[in-house]
């Protein structure tokens, strides 16, 4: 079963919402999608055992066998290749690495190049129940159990800075993932907005939850995102953060209710939420009621996609 | 010598477009037939890569020179490469510019004179 937690508006609190949620979980695996500032890792601390670089493939131009004929340019659909005689230019922060200009090319004057834009970082998450970070409270002895014999994979994807390309390694990092017997539950932090990067993200889930915040921009933006998973048809359900009062909530129902997607959870507008946040402690370690609300999630999504 | 001009519209007396990438119309000039011919450009409904299109069909035209308003550093890397001189436009119509040109009053430009994107920016304003 592999969730994204997916926002459209940035700032909703996807990332504290999905690293809580991976918490959560008796065995899993936890991917940070948002490769461009990936930043779950100051959450779950994970150590990373593996380090992997992502490559974009580029063309590489023989001039001995390349007619100026311009078909490569033409093809080029990001306008990354310029075509003078005797001389190619190659715009590399334009090339979107699809290859088509080798394939297009009848003098075979194009070879396969490769450039590096990234990198994925593999690990374990392994220090939960930090008794010295996080003390024990009554909440955490109630789910002594669900913690116990936990096995969490850590994965993330870093773009270089500079590079303008997200998808390929957004795409890297949900690639050769370890069994689906062992690691039942997979959690995607994708990255905001609804761009390419995102459907990358969303791309091939089970489910999508969508977390919002009640003002115009996060309903707005919840809209946008909705539309994307409408189009992958992935089934989808809200998570609204920062609620202060139930009216904060009417104009998000009313549009769950239209659009006929559940609303799983609501978190509150909380101090201690946003402490915690503020020094990298995840949120149920914070709001302990939060250990079953996302449990409850978890439950309802098996349900919903079965 | 066949010179491109940018344009807003289609004729001599359109100004011009201060913009090379997402010019609207170029006027392309023969100086010795005096004949011309009108490119549709659609600069502006190119998403990125503007100019290196634009310099791109500049350069199938055989232009030798361009005169424009300002030129980003993509653009001009392929126009500087194909040999293409670039010419510093008078905010006036086609035709002045054209007159100032053959009287060796335009300034050559050798270096980009606008930032990657800047004639999305311009087309805001």
């Amino acid at each position: 079963m592999i969730i994204t937690v997916a926002s459209g508006k940035g700032g909703t609190g996807k990332t504290i919402i999905a690293t809580s949620l991976a918490l959560c979980l008796k065995k899993g695996i936890f991917i940070d999608a948002d490769v461009e500032e990936p930043n779950a890792y100051i959450f779950l601390k994970p150590e990373i055992k593996e380090k992997k670089p992502v490559f974009l493939n580029i063309p590489l131009f023989n001039f001995k066998k390349c007619t100026s004929c311009g078909k490569c340019a033409d093809f080029c659909q990001f306008k990354a290749l310029a075509v003078i005689p005797g001389q190619v230019i190659f715009f590399a922060g334009l090339c979107h690495g699809c290859g088509g200009c080798r394939m297009v090319c009848e003098s075979g004057a194009i070879e396969e190049g490769k450039r590096l834009i990234g990198e994925v970082q593999a690990g374990q998450i392994n220090q939960l129940l930090d008794l010295e970070v996080f003390p024990p409270n009554k909440a955490f002895a109630r789910h002594k159990d669900s913690f116990t014999g936990q096995r969490l994979i850590f994965r993330q994807g870093k773009l270089n800075p500079g590079e303008a390309l997200a998808v390929p390694v957004v795409r890297a990092v949900k690639e050769d993932l370890p069994p689906k017997n062992s690691y039942p539950v997979v959690i995607i932090d994708a990255p905001p907005g609804t761009s390419c990067p995102v459907v990358e993200a969303i791309n091939g889930s089970d489910y999508c939850l969508l977390v919002t915040e009640p003002t115009p921009f996060g309903l707005s933006d919840l809209k946008l995102a909705r539309e994307i998973v409408k189009e992958l048809k992935i089934p989808a359900g809200v998570v609204v953060n920062r609620v202060m009062a139930e009216d904060d909530l009417v104009e998000i129902r009313t549009y769950c209710q239209e659009e006929n997607i559940p609303i799983l959870a609501v978190f509150p507008f909380d101090r201690q939420i946003a402490y915690a946040y503020s020094k990298g402690i995840p949120l149920i370690y914070a709001y302990p009621e939060g250990i079953e609300v996302m449990q409850a999630i978890l439950k309802q999504i098996k349900k919903e996609i079965n | 010598m066949k010179v491109a001009v940018t344009a807003r519209e289609k004729d001599l007396n359109s100004a011009i477009d201060p913009r090379f990438g997402r010019c609207f119309y170029f006027m392309l000039v023969d100086l010795k037939s005096n004949e011309t011919e009108i490119i549709d450009n659609l600069g502006e409904d190119v998403s990125g890569g503007a100019g290196i299109q634009t310099a791109q069909k500049l350069v199938k035209k055989n232009i030798e020179a361009v005169i424009t308003g300002s030129v980003g550093p993509n653009a001009m890397e392929i126009l500087q490469a194909a040999g293409i001189k670039v010419y510093q436009a008078v905010e006036s119509n086609v035709k002045e510019n054209l007159t100032k040109f053959q009287a060796g009053e335009l300034n050559l430009i050798t270096t980009p004179n606008a930032d990657k994107k800047a004639g999305l920016k311009s087309w805001w304003k």
